[in-house]
């Protein structure tokens, strides 16, 4: 049994529960009860793992979190006032026919829309005044939720027809790194490079390359994730000789990219799960990879609990719980097998948010995932010269160019091959659930057959509702 | 006999049973709350908490009656979220009809620093509407965005969510093709969320809007 997961599986359906509107005790109520069932049907064939005083510590602690983040979520809302500050752009991005900037202030951080003529950047510091207020109320169709995704980066409120102009003085230390490196990119490199980079580095999307991956079913590519978190780790271990300061080497190393990659929700859950694999390490005990990454989960949920509701969040936590059951466990002549099952178990998810999911993304990711674990660092290496300002270094640029362009060809040769989309029905849901239900259960070490039975149960539950 | 100490086979059929009855009542956690609520999450209501003051409650020495707003009028009452510079900022529910000197004695009345002149305590109020009275301190200035309904002077505000082609068309800059722009998006997308969501209406520019967004409101 993993307890970090008992104790994140019951969060998770607390705070399902509240957003449908259940009242406190409801919720609570029913985090307890899924935490009971994973120990107790969990625990069939085998005997009870762990003494009594461990069972009762991880009831009262998904119980006590339950509530904690129950309180948090409802919050009382932000007092309507007048707010004029000087505060920094944190982050900045297109946002439907405008931009938008989360920018950070003395009064608390806010999200100001901006008119699509805007110069402001990431890092600039600004004057910002404007009415500052909650956010508008959550969509009763399941739509996009606005506050949601924002508290979810930290905002407090939103700016109403902002003010905003430009004050003199540079940005300091991570901003200031995010913005030369970004400057460079996009001077220096070829397209494809400069895209794949980008998204590498900076956590930042070129929007023609991600209508390109999402037509391949690889945007995850895109997003920072266990997969860059863990090449940087792996390129920072290779480096370093052995000694007592190679794994605290690596974890400041492993942050500070975090930090300058954006700190996505998935960047994050993946720094997280690494380090929980640093501590178990130095304190000499073997760590699970379920138990991890729910702990990397659940971090997130206590800092922001928001992120529940983050496609981002769901879908890193949710794949890489999928890997670590799929390699902990009974399935590991099934690890093959690995890009089929992520694909129906998201693919529910993706449907209902982007409208559909091509079917060439099982296929392509047998491939995508390999071959960009060798292409991505392959590609930095190749950018030096030229973001170095090395003369003839836009030779080394165009060549790793030329490899992202052959990858374009394999993965449009397959999207011609297999053009068909799956659209969002009852069926992929029901499926995507059934299936992750299943490797979770027998990841967190229920018997095959009950897993079986209880993921069907479980499927009709939260697809049918 | 604890479940510890029972033969395991009988101590799995307990544990599997267990197991099952808190799956089953979790689930039934699930389908009895699962788009049954309509609930408000954090970020619905800005400013304090709200509370309505029943008529028998509100007598001297009368207290006053807490309960959450449903966030939408019924026929016989209007909901109205009152700001600024009264004793009690809120959300308060009163009946059709209401003007604003009445939403203001329903807020406790003015505070010392509120300015009656920059406020027109005759107007006529609607259903959803937000009312900011403006501090001395805050001048006579045209009202910021965010804060419509019955500040400035006694013009009436055109409702976004339920004007017709004819009130729209009173609005400067807009006419017949505009007005119905603002109708079809009205019906394919929803009603208005904010005055700003004027700027996702086709042929509706910065310049447009910025000519009528202190003369129109967006009820809920």
């Amino acid at each position: 049994m993993a307890p970090a997961f008992v104790v994140l599986a019951g969060i998770c359906v607390s705070l399902f529960l509240d957003a449908e509107g259940a009242p406190w005790w409801a919720s609570v109520s029913g985090a307890a009860l899924v935490a009971m069932f994973l120990v107790l049907a969990g625990s069939f064939g085998s005997s009870l793992p762990g003494s009594r005083e461990a069972l009762t510590l991880i009831f009262l602690f998904t119980i006590l979190s339950s509530f904690f983040l129950l309180c948090r979520i409802d919050e009382s809302a932000f007092i309507e006032r007048q707010v004029s500050s000087k505060g920094t752009i944190l982050y900045e991005r297109p946002w439907g026919r405008g931009r938008v900037a989360l920018v950070r202030t003395d009064n608390g951080r806010f999200v100001a829309h901006l008119p699509p003529s805007s110069v402001l950047r990431e890092g600039d510091r600004v004057r910002i005044s404007g009415l500052a207020g909650s956010f508008g109320p959550s969509p009763d169709d399941g739509g996009f939720d606005e506050g949601r995704y924002w508290k979810a980066r930290g905002a407090s409120g939103k700016m109403r027809r902002p003010e905003v102009s430009l004050v003199e003085g540079e940005p300091g230390g991570i901003l200031w790194l995010r913005r030369e490196l970004r400057e460079k990119i996009l001077r220096d490199l070829p397209p494809l490079m400069r895209g794949h980079l980008l998204a590498a580095m900076l956590g930042a999307r070129d929007p023609e390359l991600a209508e390109k991956h999402s037509v391949w079913g690889t945007s995850h590519l895109l997003a920072v994730s266990g997969l860059h978190v863990g090449m940087v780790v792996l390129l920072v271990l290779c480096c370093l000789p052995r000694g007592a300061l190679r794994l605290p080497l690596a974890s400041l190393v492993m942050w500070l990219y975090v930090l300058s990659a954006g700190a996505a929700p998935s960047a994050l859950r993946a720094g997280l799960m690494l380090q929980a694999g640093f501590v178990g390490k130095w304190i000499g005990r073997p760590v699970s990879a379920v138990n991890a990454v729910s702990l990397a989960g659940l971090s997130l949920l206590f800092w922001r609990p928001w992120f529940f509701w983050d496609l981002g969040w769901r879908l890193s936590v949710l794949a890489a719980l999928l890997l670590s059951s799929l390699y902990d466990r009974e399935f590991r002549r099934g690890w093959s097998l690995a890009p089929v099952v992520l694909w129906i178990a998201t693919a529910g998810m993706v449907s209902e948010v982007f409208g559909s999911v091509p079917v060439a993304g099982i296929v392509i990711n047998f491939v995508a995932v390999p071959v960009f674990g060798i292409l991505l660092p392959l590609a930095f290496i190749l950018a030096i010269p030229s973001l170095a300002g090395i003369p003839g270094g836009w030779t080394a640029a165009a060549a790793g160019e030329a490899l992202f362009v052959l990858w374009t060809r394999f993965a449009d040769a397959m999207v011609s091959i297999l053009p068909w989309k799956a659209v969002p029905s009852f069926f992929l849901n029901i499926s995507g659930i059934a299936v992750a239900a299943f490797i979770l259960l027998v990841g967190t070490g229920f018997r095959r057959a009950p897993a079986a039975a209880f993921s069907v149960i479980i499927a009709f539950f939260l697809a049918g509702f | 006999m604890s479940l510890m100490e029972l033969p395991g086979s009988r101590r799995g059929i307990f544990l599997l049973a267990g197991g099952v009855i808190c799956l089953l009542a979790a689930g039934l956690l699930v389908a009895a709350f699962s788009g049954k609520w309509d609930k408000n999450p954090s970020g619905q209501i800005a400013g304090p908490a709200p509370f309505v003051l029943t008529g028998e409650d509100t007598g001297p020495g009368g207290s006053s009656v807490h309960s959450q707003p449903t966030g939408s009028g019924t026929e016989s009452q209007w909901v109205i979220y009152i700001t600024g510079a009264v004793m009690r900022p809120g959300v308060y529910r009163m009946p059709p009809g209401t003007r604003v000197y009445q939403a203001v004695e329903q807020a406790g009345g003015f505070t010392s620093e509120a300015d009656p002149e920059a406020f027109n305590m005759a107007l006529p109020l609607d259903d959803g509407i937000h009312i900011h009275v403006p501090r001395k301190s805050e001048g006579h200035g045209p009202p910021v965005s965010g804060q419509v309904g019955a500040v400035g002077g006694g013009t009436a505000l055109i409702d976004l969510n339920r004007s017709d082609a004819a009130a729209l068309q009173s609005l400067p800059g807009i006419g017949p093709k505009l007005a119905q722009e603002i109708i079809r998006h009205r019906e394919e997308r929803g009603r208005f969320t904010s005055v700003e969501d004027l700027l996702s209406v086709k042929g509706i520019g910065e310049k447009k809007f910025s000519d009528i967004r202190n003369l129109v409101t967006v009820s809920r």
